[in-house]
């Protein structure tokens, strides 16, 4: 009876938790794009007061900088891209729909939302945006047609948790980056196999307690039954094929008829198949003479995502179209990474980020070495949410900082660098963009569920950052 | 007895069938639905492309560094800034555009313009012209609104007005929209940092001003700005019963052209707003970012740095969130404008594809001398860039596939740049079914636009390779 009473004490507290903050960020909290701006001016005035650059001279760094991740934000957009118009076929959305058939209550489907999410994003951080808020608008809509109450926005909050442990999973950007031959610290750190970051045990047992903060966490912050918000009805229209589809693309005007030729073209499954398996002939050539873990990087893996979709669609006419809407929905990635390539360009210009990085590695010794690496690297992502562009920034001074404090792993130091990298994308709302797009909510909607998240996955991940050192 | 034509009902359905038939057979020969039919969408254009340049390259190249290229050309030669860029170009730069503080501003023109047939059209047309060669998007959206405007007011004075002459105008800004300062062939050109210009190591840069001021670019540039309009007047037909007026399948306007670009409304009520809303909603938050986006651009441009595909883009979003006001109506539009970008996104994956096939295999040199074997290069490039150009709608991507056969060649670079500039523009107002399609325009019988289509393109084609020539 005591355990009982315990346990609804433990879920009580939990769901008025994520009301609170869920509430609290409804309020406060702007668009992801004006959060840029501001996070842009903050920047600015933490340049001004803590460097010796002036104003003018700040400014100057914002126009520079623009364009410093570039490279980045392409990549990015790319694998977005390409994930999305892959999730969006119908094989994919086949195997989306029969998971989202599984629950039959609020908390299993919150929980199968959140641990489908966390294989996405241990996977690819760019098939957990798209792929997980899919999943989380189709078990909505499967709980809505079931007549079961489902807490939308923690659906969606929950499937976006899904980038909580993404850095340190098969598409983590710099632990891709460092295994790289010829990346751009290679002489500091030499290249660093996956297998000494990603498949390391300590990375291993980091990622199960994550996912294990997440899967018990989300289904906890349901909310009582009158707090429920289901899924759009807009979505469930669509769902039903009484709406229209997100892009209005077959509808334009240059599209209403299409010669033979023109079809026999778009709708050809040869055509497509055949591009789709000569980019993967290449693919399965590279990765048979190659070891897998050495060769995969995130051109590779948008290349494979691409010829994938290609052979996923079976048709150019579907995948054409599902590139149409999947634009729109990276849109703000396109848009926005640039304002986060002028606050990467304040930051470094004016010496911030090794003023960061420098006072960090002031006050380490061999055990709390990655501990501050972790803390930093989370403070750095609020400001450069790009986990790739983020080490770009940051790996030459972390590296450098590693071989001189002895008694230190580069590949340890990866790992926590990963971990803080990956922590407070629950408070930034830049990745959310493209989930929100799909799910059709706004970020004050789901952020208040993922900052809570923030704050017990961070004990976990700062625990674990501490361990390493001690144990290390 | 109640007769067939006695029955008023039925021949009212009788005449709004025909009316029906009439409108579904204007639908069926309009050039954008016919034009749209038969052209394969860039995707299949980029694709045939590809398996050109693979076929090419078999005797050179082996089969894995093939298939390497095709899935992953756009890395090995690391195009991906200038992907982004070109992106951005077009998003951008219809976000800078479509907003209620341009539309006023083309709302207070249209009222200064002559109303006469003659005087709509070559207005129309000069405006698209002018605004065109400054950037694609003032002149081709601009020009287009502002023609429909004229077009209404001519109506509200009783005037006919031949609307496919007026919308032929409107789109004529995509003939020279690549020959003025935001040229993307010369923007890529300009760029010293080697960020867009993905010849800079081997070819160097070409400097805007040179470009800008070269004879075989401003002589013809302003000639068409001039003369081109009034080639539309006098193909427009002067008979009443001849004359084609704009049809509501057609009308973009919902009143005004500020009112027609007010696409945003915030969420809330104003007296609702939280403290986020009134963030979303902060005029004076744009205001802080554009006075230090101003500040940015008079330091680079004051201390000499040049104008490049980069900075202009800078400068876009600059204009763009001045433009639009709340912040959250640039975020908006920025969204909504990714439909101006759809013809080369993806593609360009294949067009990066093409470029390493044929770079890798080392065959741009021997395209280069054939260019050059005709004896007359330049001509050369802006017969092949029109060729190409209609495969390829985006003339920043046509630069990266033909820009290395240029260099090669061995020709003067600025009137190689200008002669390909413009085989993009002229190719692109054969494809302009694909941009008035992103208005929703159905537009006029695809005959009628290809006599003014083959027109201009004569027009054009006999005065640049006339200069081509001469310079």
């Amino acid at each position: 009876m005591s355990t009982i009473g315990s346990g609804e004490k433990v879920g009580r507290f939990f769901t008025q938790l994520g009301d609170v903050a869920s509430r609290l960020i409804k309020r406060y909290l702007p668009d992801a794009f004006i959060f840029a701006l501001l996070l842009t001016l903050l920047t600015m005035v933490i340049a001004v007061v803590v460097t010796d650059e002036g104003p003018v001279g700040v400014a100057t760094h914002w126009g520079e900088g623009f364009w410093e991740v570039i490279t980045f934000s392409t990549q990015a957009s790319l694998a977005l891209l390409t994930g999305w118009a892959l999730a969006d076929s119908p094989p994919i959305k086949r195997g989306l729909r029969r998971i989202a058939s599984i629950p039959s209550s609020q908390t299993q489907a919150i929980f199968v939302v959140a641990l489908c999410g966390q294989l996405f994003g241990l996977f690819h951080w760019g098939v957990v945006l798209v792929a997980g808020a899919i999943l989380a608008r189709e078990v909505g809509i499967a709980m809505a047609e079931k007549g079961i109450d489902v807490h939308y926005p923690l659906l969606v909050a929950a499937a976006y948790a899904g980038l909580l442990p993404w850095h340190q999973g098969l598409s983590g950007a710099a632990l891709l980056l460092v295994a790289t031959d010829g990346h751009f610290a290679e002489e500091t750190m030499g290249v660093i196999p996956v297998s000494e970051t990603i498949f390391h045990p300590i990375n291993l047992v980091m990622i199960a307690a994550i996912v294990a903060v997440v899967v018990v966490l989300m289904p906890l912050m349901a909310p009582d039954r009158e707090n429920v918000t289901t899924v759009p009805e807009e979505k469930l229209r669509a769902a039903r094929g009484e709406g229209a589809r997100d892009s209005d693309v077959g509808e334009r005007p240059h599209r209403l008829r299409d010669s033979r030729l023109k079809a026999a073209v778009l709708d050809s499954t040869l055509v497509c198949v055949g591009v789709g398996a000569a980019i993967w002939a290449y693919l399965i050539y590279l990765f048979s003479t190659q070891p897998f873990m050495d060769v995969l990087d995130i051109n590779v893996l948008i290349t494979a995502m691409f010829g994938l979709g290609f052979l996923a669609h079976m048709s150019l006419r579907s995948y054409i179209d599902v590139f149409h809407e999947a634009i729109r929905g990276a849109s703000q990635i396109i848009i926005q990474f640039q304002f986060y390539g002028g606050i990467m360009g304040i930051m470094v210009f004016s010496g911030l980020v090794e003023l960061i990085a420098t006072t960090a590695a002031q006050y380490a010794t061999d055990t709390t070495w990655y501990a501050l690496v972790f803390v930093s690297g989370g403070i750095v992502n609020f400001f450069v949410p790009s986990g790739g562009g983020q080490w770009v920034v940051m790996g030459e001074i972390y590296a450098s900082a590693t071989q001189s404090i002895e008694g230190t792993q580069m590949n340890y130091m990866m790992i926590a660098f990963a971990m803080g990298d990956q922590w407070t994308n629950m408070i930034q709302p830049f990745w959310a963009i493209p989930v929100l797009g799909i799910a059709g909510l706004t970020i004050r909607d789901m952020m208040g569920y993922v900052a809570v998240l923030f704050v017990f996955a961070g004990i976990v991940m700062g625990t674990g950052a501490i361990m390493i050192g001690v144990l290390g | 007895m109640i007769t067939m034509a006695e029955d008023p009902t039925t021949a009212e359905d009788e005449r709004a069938v025909n009316a029906d038939g009439e409108a579904e057979d204007a639908l069926r020969t309009a050039f954008v639905p016919t034009f749209g039919k038969y052209f394969p969408e860039s995707l299949v254009g980029a694709l045939g492309l590809v398996v050109l340049a693979l076929v090419a390259t078999v005797p050179e190249l082996e089969p894995t560094t093939q298939l390497e290229l095709l899935g992953g050309g756009f890395y090995v030669y690391d195009l991906f800034a200038l992907h982004m860029l070109l992106l951005l170009y077009w998003i951008l730069s219809a976000a800078a555009v479509e907003s209620p503080r341009v539309g006023a501003a083309f709302d207070r023109l249209a009222t200064l313009l002559p109303t006469s047939q003659a005087g709509v059209i070559y207005a129309t047309a000069v405006v698209s012209l002018a605004l065109g060669w400054l950037n694609w998007a003032f002149g081709l959206i601009g020009g287009i609104l502002l023609g429909q405007r004229l077009c209404q007011r001519a109506h509200e004075d009783g005037v006919a007005v031949h609307y496919p002459s007026v919308l032929t105008g409107g789109l004529l800004a995509l003939v020279v929209a690549n020959q003025g300062p935001s040229s993307l062939g010369a923007l890529i050109a300009a760029d010293d940092t080697g960020l867009a210009n993905f010849m800079v190591d081997d070819v160097g840069t070409v400097g805007m001003s040179e470009f800008l001021s070269h004879p075989a670019n401003v002589a013809p540039t302003l000639l068409f700005v001039l003369t081109l309009p009034l080639l539309l007047v006098w193909l427009a037909p002067d008979d009443e019963d001849a004359i084609d007026s704009l049809e509501d399948r057609d009308r973009v306007l919902e009143g005004s052209i500020a009112e027609t670009l007010d696409h945003y409304a915030p969420v809330r009520d104003p007296v609702d707003w939280e403290p986020g809303d009134r963030l979303e909603n902060a005029e004076s938050l744009t205001w802080i970012i554009v006075a230090i986006g101003i500040a940015s651009l008079g330091w680079h441009f004051g201390t000499g740095g040049a104008l490049t595909l980069p900075w202009l883009a800078f400068g876009l979003v600059v204009v763009g969130l001045a433009v639009q006001g709340p912040p959250m109506a640039f975020r908006e539009k920025t969204e909504d404008a990714t439909r101006w970008a759809n013809h080369m996104a993806i593609p360009f994956l294949l067009y990066a594809a093409t470029f390493a096939l044929l770079m890798e295999a080392e065959l741009y040199a021997p395209l280069g001398e054939a260019l050059a074997a005709t004896g007359l290069p330049s001509v050369g490039a802006y017969v092949v860039a029109f060729a190409l150009g209609l495969l390829v709608p985006d003339p920043g991507s046509l630069w990266l596939l033909q820009g290395p056969a240029v260099a090669a060649a061995g020709i003067e670079e600025v009137p190689a740049l200008v002669a390909t500039m413009y085989g993009a523009g002229v190719s692109n107002l054969w494809l302009a079914f694909l941009f008035a399609s992103v208005l929703s325009i159905y537009g006029f019988d695809w005959r009628e636009f290809a006599t003014y289509a083959a027109a201009v393109t004569a027009y054009v084609s006999v005065v640049v390779v006339g200069l081509l020539l001469v310079f």
